[in-house]
């Protein structure tokens, strides 16, 4: 054979093979695959997989233009912007473009399509290649409803929350958090701020220690006030969580707050309730104990001598001394009832109304109470309250409890002493008042008589004083009534000193 | 039980002292009574008379008092030498109705029995003829 017809049919063959080959590769591709002719914008070719993904057979393509077969939910848009793309692949450049089709048994689905150029034989065609991406598209689309969601949820959850990096920058944050904002710092938690520059100094040292803490590692939860620009008070429960990458390098700390003013006042009105039910209590078993213990007395008496009056041999002037102890007894049990009543008076006169009350009027008022019992003995008062001179309280309680003190200190002074002194310091202590009373006087013997101090009929000096025992008693009881306690050190012939604590009402709804 | 040849009495208030002691002289004749209002003075009484005469003797001890209270007198007589605390039984006598009292009296190793106000017959018949 000439060698030149062996070579011409080695080509032949070898263009048949890469033909074949051709053929091979384009219906087995997995991208389906339109070839149009460039100047009609005519099917020339469809590959297996362009009539798969469509649904369409090669028929129903051939010398058609494509969107003679394929029809789209806009048409008139797709097919305008197909032509468009056409012009630019035809000028060289390739275009992709992800569309909507409607398969051949009716349903939408997505492709991504990309157009170029290309010579065949010779000829300019166009290539369209493009592979179903309808699973992507629509996990795209729940995703971004789903953002939406969150979105939807993060803005209108009652928890503010707001990201911050670590210099304290926000990052982020919700329109909870923003009003939040708004309310208590007067400014808007913009993206770039600083949470240095944005917080008040109410407490600010103490939060940002807290946020540090939390970039560090900690988990912060706390309940905290914070005043609101109108001066009223909030109460957030207050999470700081740091926030890690995947690599756990910390890149921020997330802060949430949730508004329980609610709950929180809800919970202080209980904790006060409870309170006044424990003191009540206390004073019914303080009651309880005066009735066993003081009425009892003259009542006893009153039942021995009427038993004695009904024996036998009672001459007449045994009758007559009988009858005269019965009508004393019982007078001492009417005056016993009345100091009582004096007593309970506490509870008819804490439904009055609170206060502003000075310390410095109260020892004044007293000083003019107690001038008949100040004898030619010299009375000093040394009295210092410029830590705390005012509290908000009964002031008829106040009165009473600075007059029994003061007046035992004078009823009760050392003679040996050119002058008696009576100290009187006020201090702030957390949300209580602590009320110091010291005197010079004989004192009180307290190894002995400790638990019997404030006691009902309790005298420790009967021969100094004809008083009855019931002004301490009574000082306790209306100490107690107005929630505070009080505690007694003395020392025989030094002096005697008493310590009250009174809880501040308008600070304590402060943190 | 034998009726005790002495009584004591211990009460700050007077009137209380009356009745138990007349009570005392009707129902027990032979008995001799001393009554003191001042704890002070009793404790004197009982330290000087029983060191030297010891006589069997019942002592009603109130409570309540200024001075010293039942409970303080108590301790004072838990001080005495052995063989006098032989001669003596302690009982108070007391118008509280107060039950941690009458325990508190019970489980004192130096009181007999815990008497409320007033005394009577019928309780002094009890205690100490039976």
């Amino acid at each position: 054979m000439n060698p030149l017809i062996q070579q011409d049919i080695t080509y032949i063959e070898q263009l048949k093979r890469a033909e074949a080959n051709y053929y091979e590769l384009f219906d087995k591709a997995s991208v389906g695959i339109l070839i149009l002719d460039a100047d009609t914008g005519i099917i020339l070719d469809v590959n297996a997989m362009a009539t798969q993904i469509t649904g369409f057979s090669k028929e129903e393509f051939i010398n058609k233009h494509p969107y003679d077969t394929l029809s789209s939910l806009d048409c008139s848009v797709t097919k305008a912007s197909a032509a468009e793309n056409m012009k630019k692949a035809i000028q060289g450049c390739s275009v992709v473009s992800d569309r909507q089709y409607i398969h051949k048994e009716g349903h939408v689905f997505w492709v991504q399509a990309s157009i170029s150029k290309a010579i065949i034989d010779n000829r300019e065609r166009i290539i369209v290649c493009f592979h179903e991406i309808d699973r992507r598209k629509k996990a795209e689309q729940a995703l971004r409803k789903s953002e939406a969601n969150l979105r939807s949820i993060f803005d209108n959850t009652h928890i503010g929350f707001a990201l911050l990096d670590q210099s304290l920058n926000v990052v982020c944050c919700n329109a909870r958090a923003n009003d939040w904002a708004t309310d208590s710092l007067g400014v808007e938690l913009e993206e770039g701020k600083n949470v240095t520059t944005l917080l008040r100094d109410y407490n600010k040292k103490e939060y940002l220690a807290m946020l540090h803490r939390a970039l560090n590692g900690e988990s912060i939860n706390i309940e905290t006030a914070y005043p609101l620009l109108d001066g009223s008070i909030n109460w957030y429960r207050v999470r700081m969580n740091a926030v890690h990458t995947p690599e756990e390098n910390t890149i921020g700390v997330i802060v949430s707050a949730e508004n329980i003013t609610a709950s929180r006042l809800d919970r202080m009105d209980r904790d006060r309730i409870i309170k006044e039910l424990i003191q009540r209590n206390k004073e019914h078993e303080q009651f309880a104990y005066i009735v066993s213990h003081n009425l009892r007395g003259p009542l006893a008496n009153i039942l021995g001598y009427t038993s004695l009056i009904q024996e036998e041999d009672n001459t007449c002037e045994d009758k007559e001394e009988y009858l005269q102890l019965l009508s004393a007894s019982a007078n001492k049990l009417d005056e016993t009832i009345r100091d009582l009543g004096k007593l309970l008076q506490l509870k008819k006169d804490i439904s009055e109304v609170k206060e502003w009350v000075k310390f410095s009027q109260i020892v004044e008022d007293v000083k003019i109470g107690v001038r008949n019992i100040i004898d030619d003995h010299i009375v000093v008062f040394d009295t210092d309250f410029s830590e705390a001179d005012e509290m908000f309280t009964f002031k008829i309680y106040l009165y009473s409890i600075f007059y029994n003190l003061i007046s035992n200190s004078i009823k009760y002074k050392n003679h040996n002493r050119k002058k008696t002194i009576i100290k009187i310091k006020s201090y702030k202590k957390g949300n209580k008042i602590k009320l110091i009373f010291r005197d010079n006087g004989i004192g009180i013997d307290l190894e002995k008589n400790k638990e019997f101090v404030f006691g009902l009929y309790k005298r420790f000096h009967p021969q100094v004083s004809a008083g009855k025992g019931v002004g301490l008693c009574m000082t306790k009881m209306q100490i107690e009534a107005l929630g505070g306690k009080i505690d007694i050190k003395s020392k025989v012939n030094s002096g005697t000193q008493f310590v009250i604590y009174l809880p501040n009402e308008v600070e304590a709804n402060y943190p | 039980m034998q009726i005790p040849p002495r009584f004591i009495l211990i009460d700050d208030e007077m009137y209380s002292n009356k009745i138990s002691k007349t009570f005392i002289k009707k129902m027990f004749p032979d008995a001799e009574i001393v009554d003191f209002t001042s704890p002070l003075e009793a404790l004197q009484y009982i330290n000087t008379a029983y060191t030297t005469r010891p006589v069997s003797t019942a002592i009603l001890l109130d409570i309540n008092m200024p001075e010293l209270n039942g409970w303080q007198v108590l301790e004072k007589l838990q001080a005495l030498p052995l063989p006098v605390k032989d001669y003596i039984s302690v009982y108070m006598l007391s118008s509280s109705i107060d039950p941690k009292d009458k325990q508190r009296a019970e489980d004192h190793p130096l009181i007999k029995g815990y008497i409320e106000k007033p005394l009577s017959r019928e309780i002094l018949q009890e205690i100490f003829v039976g």
